[in-house]
C-alpha cells in the first residue's frame, strides 16, 4: 500500500511531463472505485484545463489546473498513475485515462480498486471529506517535536495504532510506522501518553528519518508500487523490521518478531525497542 | 525546572525549551480533558479537543504574556475549541473507536469531587450506582452551568478565573454554580429517597 514517501515519489515523477500539458479528454472504465468516479463533475473541472503543479497532502496527490480546480488522487491499496502514449496497450484494471496535449496520456490503474478519484473547486478542496480529517503531514516544515508531544498527550492508545491514524499524522502506514518505531527504539503497544519528551524527540526525528530516506529510494517496492514512469523504488532493501520476522535484527542480532496489532502486523526487535 | 510556575515553563518553551512544554503538557493533561470531556460528551472529540488545545498553545506560544494565569489561558482556548465543537455538532470520527468515557481507566474519581460538592452526602453511603447517577445528572446540566460547575470542582479553578475564562463577571459565575448544586443537588436526594424505598 502506498505511503508518504511512495506518493511523494509518484508526485516527483509526475511533475516534469504532467505540468504545463492540458486535459483534452476523459475516459473511465464505469466501474467504482473506493467512490464512484464521477466522470461528468470531473470534465467540468478539468477539461480544457492546464496542469500547472503536482502536491502532496499526507497519502493524497493534488494535481492543480489553471482553472483553479484541483484533481485529487489517493492510490488505495494498489492504485497506480502511469503516462502512456495513446496508441499503447492499456493495461487491465485501467479505471480512468486523462487524455493530454501533446500526445500523452495519464492512466490511472488500480486492480483492487480501493483509491479515490475526484476533481474539487480550490475552494471546496479544504472542506472535502478527505482533506478535512487529515491531520499533520510530517514531513510539513512546521511540524514540530512539541507538537508532536502535544499529539501523543491528548491521544490515549497504543503508539503504533496512532501513528496509523490518518487524522493525527497523515502519511504513515504499516510499513514506515513499524520503522519508525524501531529507529526511536520505542515498543509498538507502548502508550502515547506515557512518552516523554526524550523519547518522543527520537520519535519525531525517526519518522522524519524513515520518511525521508524512502524517498530518497524512491519508495518501497514488494510487488505493485512504481511511479508514474513505471519504475520500481529500492527503499525495500534497507528496511530493518518491516517483513524481516524471525530474521537477526542488524544491530542486536535478536530475531525480529511480528505481532498483529489492530488487524495489521506489526514487526519489531524485542532487544531494540523498549 | 518541576519546581517551576506554569507561566515560567510557558517562557521557558517559548524561548525553545521543548522539555518545559512537556511539563506542562503532563501536569494540565488529565484536568484539561476531564473538562473537555463532560463539555462535549464524546470521548474520541475531547482528545481532538484537547489535541487542538495543546496546538494552540504551541502556535500562540511567541505572542504569551505573563498578564494572565497560564492555567486562565489554557482554560479559556480549551473553553473555545468546546463551544467550536458544540456548535459543529456530531463528531466526524466514529466514537466506537475509542472506549466510551466510563471505561476510561484515567477518569478522575468524579464521585469522590461530587461528595465534597456540597451535597452533604456520606461518603461511605455513595456507590457505583449513585456516582452513575450524578454523571447522569451533571450532563444534563444547562451547559452553561454543567461547565461552571466542572471547572470549579473538577478543575479546582477560582470563580474570578472561571468567570475570564467563560466570559461573564463573577456573580454570574456563582449564581449558576449554586443552580448547578440546586439540581445535582435534587437529582442525589431523588436517587436516596428511592434507594430507602427500595425493599
Ligand atoms: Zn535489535
Amino acid at each position: 500500500m502506498p505511503e508518504l514517501p511512495e506518493v511523494e515519489s509518484v508526485a516527483r515523477s509526475l511533475r516534469p511531463r504532467l505540468v504545463g500539458r492540458r486535459v483534452v479528454a476523459i475516459e473511465v472504465s464505469g466501474l467504482s472505485l473506493r467512490r464512484p468516479i464521477e466522470r461528468e463533475r470531473l470534465e467540468r473541472a478539468l477539461a480544457g484545463a492546464k496542469a500547472e503543479g503536482v502536491r502532496r497532502v499526507g497519502k493524497y496527490l493534488l494535481i492543480d489546473f489553471s482553472t483553479g480546480n484541483v484533481l485529487l488522487v489517493h492510490l488505495g491499496m494498489s492504485g497506480r498513475l502511469l503516462f502512456a502514449r495513446p496508441g499503447e496497450a492499456r493495461a487491465p484494471h485501467t479505471h480512468a485515462v486523462f487524455r493530454l496535449s501533446g500526445g500523452l496520456e495519464l492512466r490511472y490503474v488500480d486492480p483492487r480498486r480501493f483509491g479515490v478519484l475526484r476533481a474539487y473547486s480550490a475552494g471546496e478542496l479544504e472542506r472535502s471529506p478527505e482533506l478535512s480529517v487529515l491531520g499533520i503531514d510530517p514531513l510539513a516544515p512546521d511540524f514540530s517535536v512539541a507538537q508532536l508531544i502535544a499529539m501523543l498527550a491528548s491521544a490515549r492508545r497504543d503508539l503504533k495504532g496512532f501513528l496509523l491514524d490518518q487524522s493525527r499524522l497523515a502519511g504513515l502506514g504499516n510499513i514506515y510506522a513499524c520503522e519508525a518505531l524501531f529507529l526511536a527504539g520505542l515498543g509498538p503497544r507502548r502508550r502515547t501518553h506515557r512518552v516523554g519528551a526524550a523519547a518522543a524527540a527520537r520519535l519525531f526525528g525517526a519518522i522524519r528519518e524513515v520518511l525521508e530516506a524512502g524517498i530518497r529510494n524512491r519508495g518501497t517496492s514488494f510487488s505493485d508500487y512504481v511511479d508514474a514512469e513505471g519504475d520500481q523504488g529500492s527503499n525495500q532493501n534497507t528496511l530493518a523490521v518491516y517483513g524481516r520476522e524471525g530474521e537477526p535484527c542488524r544491530v542486536c542480532g535478536r530475531k525480529i518478531r511480528r505481532v498483529v496489532q489492530g488487524a495489521r502486523s506489526t514487526f519489531y526487535c524485542p532487544g531494540c525497542q523498549k | 525546572m518541576r519546581d517551576d510556575s506554569d507561566e515560567s515553563l510557558m517562557f521557558r518553551y517559548r524561548d525553545g525549551d521543548v522539555r518545559a512544554f512537556e511539563l506542562l503538557v503532563t501536569r494540565h493533561r488529565k484536568a484539561v480533558y476531564n473538562f473537555i470531556v463532560r463539555f462535549v460528551r464524546d470521548a474520541a472529540q475531547a482528545e481532538d479537543v484537547l489535541q487542538e488545545t495543546f496546538l494552540r498553545v504551541i502556535k500562540s506560544a511567541d505572542a504569551y504574556e505573563k498578564q494572565a494565569k497560564f492555567t486562565t489561558w489554557l482554560y479559556t482556548i480549551a473553553r473555545n475549541l468546546c463551544v467550536d465543537a458544540a456548535r459543529r455538532g456530531k463528531h466526524r470520527r466514529a466514537a466506537s473507536l475509542d472506549a466510551p468515557v466510563n471505561n476510561d481507566p484515567e477518569a478522575p474519581a468524579l464521585i469522590e469531587r461530587i461528595a465534597d460538592a456540597g451535597a452533604g452526602v456520606d461518603r461511605q453511603a455513595i456507590g457505583r450506582q449513585m456516582a452513575l447517577r450524578m454523571q447522569e445528572a451533571i450532563a444534563q446540566l444547562p451547559d452553561e452551568q454543567r461547565e461552571i460547575f466542572i471547572l470549579r470542582e473538577v478543575n479546582d479553578l477560582q470563580f474570578n478565573e472561571i468567570a475570564d475564562i467563560v466570559g461573564c463577571p463573577e456573580n454570574t459565575v456563582k449564581s449558576r454554580m449554586r443552580y448547578a448544586l440546586e439540581k445535582l443537588r435534587e437529582a442525589l436526594e431523588e436517587y436516596r429517597d428511592l434507594a430507602q424505598a427500595a425493599p
